[in-house]
């Protein structure tokens, strides 16, 4: 699998609160995905219940010995407070401990630069922010990222292939298993890529 | 019959020999042109690295691509930085002065500030010219740094009150190679020598 790109850099805010970057993810294999938590029915491109979906899979066949998480980032962080965002992982959400999923989110300038500029996903905030029924337009993306930051894989697809996600994902964690070398230290030595971890 | 009489048996001798001079003589020859193996993570891009206007420590306000035609090292950093920065600076120094003057002319090193508050450009033409005179060291606003940073993958934040004698800026320490047309094409960890570095520039030149 070819290397075209690094993933961006970033800070976002997680589900409780905290700081969750770019570099808390290195040493990891990270999904990417994309979505609100107010996403459901037929006319929301990446639905709760498929993310659902996706995490299930992934706590049910995780690779040996490589961690993997799920990152889901908010295209509508006005509406997806730290609340929200929790209650829609403890609706959905499998056994985190397997695998943990998180749902980040920021201030709307933020988010509009890390998904819009960093990930290349348009996205289109409502006209109306207050209405019970509202959607957001957004591209549907599952964007794969290995330990060294490095983006592995896109699948431009409301839908995910559960037989080729798990190929990438093995592939990847196979090549992980195996690299040495300043690869190796990504996976075991995270912190050593940055200068002062906390 | 004893061997060393036989003719025969100092022809193939011979030949042998002849062939294998032949043979390692080619191998020298052609092994610089082979593939490169390269000291860090090796990228397939399919396109330039994004572009980002920024200020030189010269004054002059430059853009990613005016340095297509030169292999760039881009590093982001900050003066103040007291191990990780001047350690990774000096590696890179050593990698150009490891090269002949006519492949150092198609290198550029440049250092991006992630400090911009107290990296001024005075301050930053000092530092670049402690290193190399020929380092460039760019800056620019909060928002410029950051539009710079972050589709490059690189991560930062101001970590107040570390040191009694101000703070830190924690960031990505790796090593971004771009190629001649502006392609991203390896990435190295905080660590790797400037030997190593000097080994893949030299083939990246002749690109």
């Amino acid at each position: 699998m070819p290397r075209h790109n690094l993933a961006p850099g970033y800070a976002l805010l997680d589900e409780t609160g905290q700081t969750l970057t770019s570099e808390d993810n290195r040493g990891q294999i990270t999904l990417y995905s994309f979505t609100y938590s107010h996403c459901a029915g037929e006319s929301c491109p990446q639905s709760a219940s498929h993310l659902a979906a996706v995490h299930r899979l992934l706590v049910e066949n995780p690779p040996e010995g490589i961690p993997v998480a799920l990152v889901t980032i908010s295209v509508n962080p006005e509406r997806d407070t730290a609340d929200v965002r929790q209650a829609f992982l403890d609706q959905y959400a499998s056994d985190q401990s397997i695998i943990p999923w998180h749902f980040l989110s920021g201030t709307p300038e933020r988010v509009r630069q890390i998904v819009g500029g960093g990930f290349s996903i348009y996205y289109r905030a409502p006209l109306e922010n207050d209405a019970e029924q509202y959607e957001v337009y957004f591209e549907p993306r599952f964007i794969l990222v290995d330990g060294l930051g490095i983006i592995r894989a896109e699948y431009r697809t409301p839908g995910i292939d559960p037989a080729i996600l798990l190929r990438d994902i093995h592939f990847v964690a196979e090549e992980a298993r195996r690299s040495t070398g300043a690869a190796k230290l990504a996976y075991e030595a995270a912190h050593l890529f940055m200068c002062y971890p906390r | 019959m004893k061997a060393d009489s036989n003719p025969r048996f100092w022809l193939l001798a011979g030949g042998g020999l002849l062939v294998g001079l032949v043979l390692t003589a080619v191998l020298l020859i052609v092994r610089p042109f082979g593939p490169p193996n390269f000291h860090g993570t090796v990228f397939q891009s399919s396109q330039p690295a994004q572009n980002f206007s920024l200020t030189a420590h010269t004054g002059d306000r430059v853009n990613l691509h005016d340095f297509q035609g030169k292999v760039v090292l881009l590093y982001f950093g900050y003066a103040y930085c007291p191990d990780v920065c001047p350690a990774t600076m000096g590696e890179l120094a050593r990698a150009v002065r490891a090269l002949r003057p006519s492949q150092q002319e198609q290198v550029q090193v440049i250092m991006v500030t992630v400090d911009p508050e107290r990296d001024t450009r005075e301050l930053l033409a000092d530092y670049m010219g402690y290193f190399h005179p020929t380092f460039l060291g760019l800056t620019g606003s909060e928002e410029e740094i950051a539009a710079a940073a972050m589709p490059l993958g690189i991560y930062y934040e101001k970590e107040e009150g570390t040191i009694q004698s101000g703070y830190l800026v924690n960031h990505t320490a790796s090593v971004l190679v771009l190629d001649k047309r502006g392609y991203l094409r390896i990435v190295y960890p905080f660590g790797t020598t400037g030997e190593d570095v000097a080994s893949d520039l030299r083939y990246l030149v002749r690109e």
